[in-house]
């Protein structure tokens, strides 16, 4: 086998295995995609854990929990919450608004807005992942039953 | 005989290659399966959590008497009473068989289920919660079965599983684990 052949040959092996490389990287980017999805799946449901605890503690107010109770407790809340190894970072805003959910400083009106951001580093990627931002955060209004 | 020897050993390395590049196909087709049964996996246990959460747990206590919500409460199972969907009150029973399958049976009669948890330890997990006025928080209720009444809120820690395929062993499995929590509003009132 001449010289020319045989580089021809191992050129052929080289472009070859750059298929596999790239068919093993994209399944990479799509498992990565999968997972991402799974921890924000989580975090939502970290979510709606604290929006359930507020109408709840609502619904059981004048024992423990006062409507007013609601700005103070929450305004720069902060907490942490681990599944399967990851650790969620929770952070939480609240705000006087109207009926609709546009922010006010009238605190007399009986609505309050909850802000809420979750963000997480997945092993899978280098990148943080956020479930809602400072700037886009998961929003719900809560009205006084008072 | 020079070229004999040169024919023998360019098969013996071309036989190498191929089996090499074949195996990596095989392993790069295996992962990529694995990949789609965690998306069908993630799918199917997200609607299952979705109905436990808001077709069962939301409606602990429903219609009934006060401190009559909940009538059973350990780590792996729970039983309350409720008017599921409508006047009549049934028993509500969530645990997992003997397959370590979470099932839901409502009098007695399997409704929900089975489905196939993983075969780590805790694979289904309640831990129930009451509420803390001086602290504003939740606290767990230690011995929860006999201080039942004092149970507000569950958290449930669940990991389903589904058996795939590994190129090594053969055998493989995806897990999808969820945390999620319920309060029973019902209770609270």
């Amino acid at each position: 086998m001449g010289m020319i052949e045989m580089l021809s040959i191992l050129i052929a092996v080289v472009l070859f295995s750059t298929i596999l490389i790239a068919m093993y990287n994209n399944i990479s980017i799509a498992m990565d995609i999968v997972y991402n999805g799974i921890y924000q799946l989580q975090g939502q449901k970290i979510t709606n854990k604290y929006f359930q605890k507020i109408e709840a503690e609502l619904l059981g107010q004048g024992d423990d929990f006062e409507f007013s109770n609601l700005y103070n407790t929450y305004n720069s809340y902060t907490d942490t919450e681990t599944v399967g190894n990851i650790l969620y970072n929770i952070s939480m805003q609240s705000s006087y608004c109207d009926s609709v959910g546009n922010t006010v400083s009238d605190s007399t009106l009986g609505f309050r807005i909850i802000d809420i951001s979750i963000w997480c580093s997945p092993p899978t990627s280098s990148d943080t992942l956020w479930i809602g931002t400072s700037s886009n955060p998961i929003q719900k209004v809560f009205a006084s039953y008072e | 005989m020079g070229s004999m020897i040169n024919v023998i050993g360019a098969t013996a390395i071309g036989a190498m290659f191929l089996l090499t590049v074949l195996g990596g196909i095989f392993n790069a087709q295996a992962i990529a399966y694995n990949a789609q049964m965690q998306v069908t996996l993630t799918q199917i246990s997200e609607n299952v959590t979705e109905i436990l959460n808001t077709y069962y747990l939301s409606r602990v206590g429903l219609g009934v008497y006060s401190n009559d919500g909940i009538t059973y409460a350990s780590s792996d199972s729970l039983e309350f009473n409720s008017c599921l969907d409508g006047d009549t009150e049934y028993i509500v029973l969530i645990t997992k068989d003997a397959n370590d399958d979470l099932v839901v049976y409502r009098n007695g009669t399997l409704r929900f289920g089975p489905f196939n948890l993983s075969s780590n330890t805790d694979n289904l997990k309640f831990t129930y919660f009451k509420y803390d006025s001086a602290t504003g928080g939740d606290t767990e209720v230690a011995s929860p079965n006999a201080n039942r009444d004092d149970i507000l809120s569950v958290e449930v820690d669940i990991e389903f599983q589904y058996q795939t395929y590994k190129m090594e062993t053969g055998v493989d499995y995806v897990r999808h684990k969820i945390k999620f929590w319920s309060y029973f509003k019902n209770l609270y009132l």
